[in-house]
């Protein structure tokens, strides 16, 4: 790719990293703009790291990195969330002063959960249900904690939500725009994007007060365990994403956040149930 | 545990390990061992299947691998991705009876040379030989069995009178791959001007471009240029020649010379092997020392030719061990599964036919090995891109299920054994380059160069600390003892158990070689 000023440019900034995106397909650029305005910022002059394009040629969209093309799709549906998986990946190759987590995280009253899991553990039900019961988001997927502070940063990528997650979005649609965005068979899907009123300021920080493993059992029991201490930091060292560019220092960041939090496991047989232990034991530390 | 990634296209397989997890790539014939942590990016894209990247999730998981090769910790290319297609149905299906596809027939003990390493221990004619009759009876009986390659091989091929007839036969029976094996040091030229119209393969063994440590090897001075002289009148007749290399204390050094030496003669196909605990071999591969051959897990085809290949890609794939579906009739009609298994005879001609032997529950049972059923590959991530040879295992170990003595790969550590050392210290010193951290008395673990996080209890906490190169073992214990009461026989048995563990994990540092 050859950036040209004739062509549409993005420079935004996730997290802090400065990212370029230039196209010559309006319809994308519309629907990324409509999908990321809690993800990304301005990117104020600063020079990007990473480059992408979003080209198109002939019938197909060209996803390009640094000039090369990485991906070559026929669906303009799969445009957005694959640049986003990218810029993703991006991050966990190129920010030094955030330790990216793979758990979901909500604030409220100033105070922090961290829900870290692997894929399908229910971070993502899990934060839908607590938005319910009053929490912000802050991300359901990356939990950038600042490498100094020990705290949580907002990473507000719009959710993907499916059939069966969908009614967990009736009290959350009043700050979140739904966006339909693939009806295939009976696999129906659909974004939803936090709004002005649901975008956390980019800027704050928040202390992670409990950190809740959430494990999906169906139609199993409720349980809400404390975690030992050591458990807790290992089985967070298993869920970061970038701890190899902290080195040894990844290993303190992830022990000062276990020692400054109270840990747990939560099965999560009945969201509804889970939600309600949550919050009678984040009401009785109150 | 094996994910099928893109059901849809079949080509795409995740197999977890201990440690590591593998991304079989069969469409690239490539197996990638990924980092941890991108595990999870995969499983990510495994549960958006069934949404927007659908059909694409296999353009994702190769796009991950591609930009990011941090991610991707090493990679084996594969030689064949047939080999891997394998995988798929070996993966899905193994079930009834396995049949015969090759056969190695021993057809006389007679040699002309008398080789340091032969597994046959080849010399003289012995005097319970089968007959040509004999012979003519088991191609007949592999071929309804449904064998379609036989290698003759011996002692040495041209001393046995009816070769050439055996040959002839064979094709008769509808052979489709016959090999033939020799020294390639009496080759006349009618002889080969028969062969060159009979369509075999020769296989000839050389063992080092100096002739002198090739005529100590076939204790036979003057062999090294018979068999030159063999190999450039085989090349002249247009018979498909490739050359086997076997590796033993006198040529050690000499496998990247004698492979240019039979370059330059023309020959296109060379393999190479280090000596095998079999027959004559036992005492070279003693004397060629335990670390002789040694490596990571064994992904590459052992056989490059085309005509090889096919012959494996009817074998299911490498997970099963190599000897399925193969058979060797040695010159007294004794049967082995391998060249190097002899050890463990499934039965003799003519007192039971080949089809009783075949169909046998012994053999039945051997050839349906895999390394699901082998020590520490059975969990491993690789294993089914892995060189199953149960013959080297057994004859090695003394252990038909044994792990490859040659791979040095821990699936339970993720490294290479052999890292920091070999065996435990006097005094146990944990490794510099981990990284602890304590929290509320129990340790916490980082290895950075592997990324795996551990997490000790408070006791083997106490155990870690004194593991500072100046204790021994017992001197443990004793400061166990001296914050703790408990039995001294449990305690020690606790912390060799512990060191064990430590040990076994990569934390500690290793005896200097």
């Amino acid at each position: 790719m050859t950036p040209t000023t004739a062509l549409p440019t993005l420079n935004i900034k996730v997290l802090s990293l400065p990212i370029e995106i230039v196209t010559n397909y309006e319809p994308f650029l519309r629907e990324f703009c409509e999908l990321t305005p809690a993800l990304v910022s301005p990117a104020n002059g600063e020079t990007p790291v990473v480059r992408f394009g979003v080209v198109q040629k002939r019938r197909y969209t060209h996803i390009e990195k640094e000039g090369r093309t990485i991906y070559r799709l026929d669906k303009d549906y799969t445009i957005c969330p694959i640049l986003m998986d990218e810029i993703r990946a991006s991050c966990y190759e190129h920010v030094r002063d955030y330790l990216l987590l793979h758990a979901g995280a909500v604030v409220k009253d100033g105070r922090a959960i961290l829900l870290p899991g692997k894929s399908e553990s229910g971070k993502t039900t899990l934060t839908l249900g607590l938005m319910n019961c009053g929490y912000k988001y802050l991300t359901d997927e990356v939990s950038a904690i600042h490498h100094k502070t020990i705290e949580v940063a907002p990473f507000q990528r719009p959710i993907y939500v499916n059939t069966w997650s969908r009614p967990l979005r009736k009290e959350v649609n009043k700050s979140f725009k739904t966006y339909r965005y693939r009806d295939e068979g009976e696999d129906r899907w659909q974004y939803i994007v936090p709004q002005n009123g649901a975008v956390m300021p980019r800027d704050v920080r928040w202390k992670v007060d409990w950190i809740i493993f959430p494990r999906y059992t169906p139609k199993g029991k409720v349980i809400l365990k404390p975690l030992g201490p050591a458990k807790a930091v290992m089985a967070l060292m298993q869920r970061g994403w970038n701890q190899r560019l902290f080195t040894d220092r990844g290993l303190k960041i992830f022990t000062g956040l276990v020692r400054r939090a109270r840990c747990y496991t939560l099965e999560m047989g009945d969201l509804e149930e889970a939600c309600k232990l949550i919050e009678e034991l984040v009401g009785k530390s109150a | 545990m094996v994910n099928e990634v893109d059901p849809s296209k079949g080509r795409i397989f995740l197999v977890k390990g201990p440690v590591n997890t593998a991304l079989y790539d069969l469409g690239r014939g490539e197996i990638y061992t990924i980092d941890p942590l991108v595990v999870d990016v995969l499983g990510g894209v495994q549960s958006l299947k069934p949404s927007y990247i659908g059909g694409e999730a296999l353009q994702v998981l190769r796009g991950y691998l591609a930009r990011h090769p941090a991610l991707a910790r090493y990679e084996t290319s594969n030689n064949s991705s047939g080999v891997h297609e394998g995988i798929v149905k070996s993966l899905s299906c193994q079930s009834g009876p396995a049949r015969l596809s090759f056969m190695w027939l021993e057809l006389t003990n007679a040699c002309n040379l008398s080789c340091a390493h032969c597994y046959a221990e080849a010399g003289v004619r012995r005097t319970n030989e089968l007959s040509h009759g004999q012979w003519k009876e088991i191609l007949g009986e592999g071929a309804e069995l449904g064998a379609r390659y036989v290698q003759l091989t011996g002692g040495e091929t041209t001393l046995y009178p009816g070769l050439i007839d055996l040959v002839e036969y064979a094709r008769s029976c509808h052979y489709i791959g016959i090999t033939v094996v020799t020294n390639a040091t009496r080759l006349e030229d009618s002889l080969l001007r028969q062969w060159a119209t009979l369509g075999i393969e020769v296989a000839v063994s050389f063992y080092s471009y100096d002739p002198e440590a090739h005529d100590s090897i076939t204790r036979r001075p003057g062999s090294f240029r018979q068999s030159v002289e063999g190999i450039k009148a085989l090349l002249s007749h247009q018979i498909p020649v490739r050359a086997n290399i076997v590796l033993m204390q006198g040529n050690l050094t000499h496998l990247k010379g004698t492979r240019e030496f039979l370059e330059g003669l023309g020959l296109k196909e060379i393999s190479h092997d280090y000596v095998r605990p079999a027959g004559r071999g036992e005492v070279e591969s003693c004397l060629v020392g335990e670390g002789v051959g040694k490596g990571g897990p064994e992904l590459n085809l052992p056989y490059p030719s085309e005509e090889r290949r096919r012959v494996f890609d009817e074998r299911p794939c490498s997970w099963i061990t190599c000897w399925k579906g193969e058979i060797l009739i040695s010159s007294e009609g004794v049967a082995y599964l391998c060249i190097f298994a002899r050890c463990l005879p499934v039965g003799r001609f003519p007192e039971m036919r080949l089809k009783e032997i075949i169909q046998g529950q012994a053999v039945q049972k051997l050839w349906q090995i895999t390394l699901d059923n082998v020590e520490t590959c059975k969990d491993c991530e690789l294993r089914y891109g892995c060189f199953n040879c149960r013959a080297l295992a057994l004859t090695t170990t003394g252990d038909l299920l044994s792990k490859n003595p040659r791979c040095q790969y821990n699936p339970y550590t993720g490294l290479m054994e052999g890292h920091g050392g070999k065996g435990m210290k006097e005094r146990p010193k944990t490794r510099i380059d981990l990284v602890n951290e304590t929290v509320e008395d129990e340790v916490v673990i980082y290895d950075p160069k592997n990324h795996n996080v551990h997490h000790l209890n408070p006791m083997a906490g106490v155990i870690w600390e004194l593991c500072d190169g100046n204790h021994t073992p017992k001197e443990i214990s004793e400061e166990i003892l001296g914050i703790l009461e408990a039995s001294p026989t449990q305690v020690e048995k606790d912390v060799t158990k512990t060191l064990e563990g430590f040990q076994r994990k990569g934390l500690l540092e290793g005896v200097q070689e």
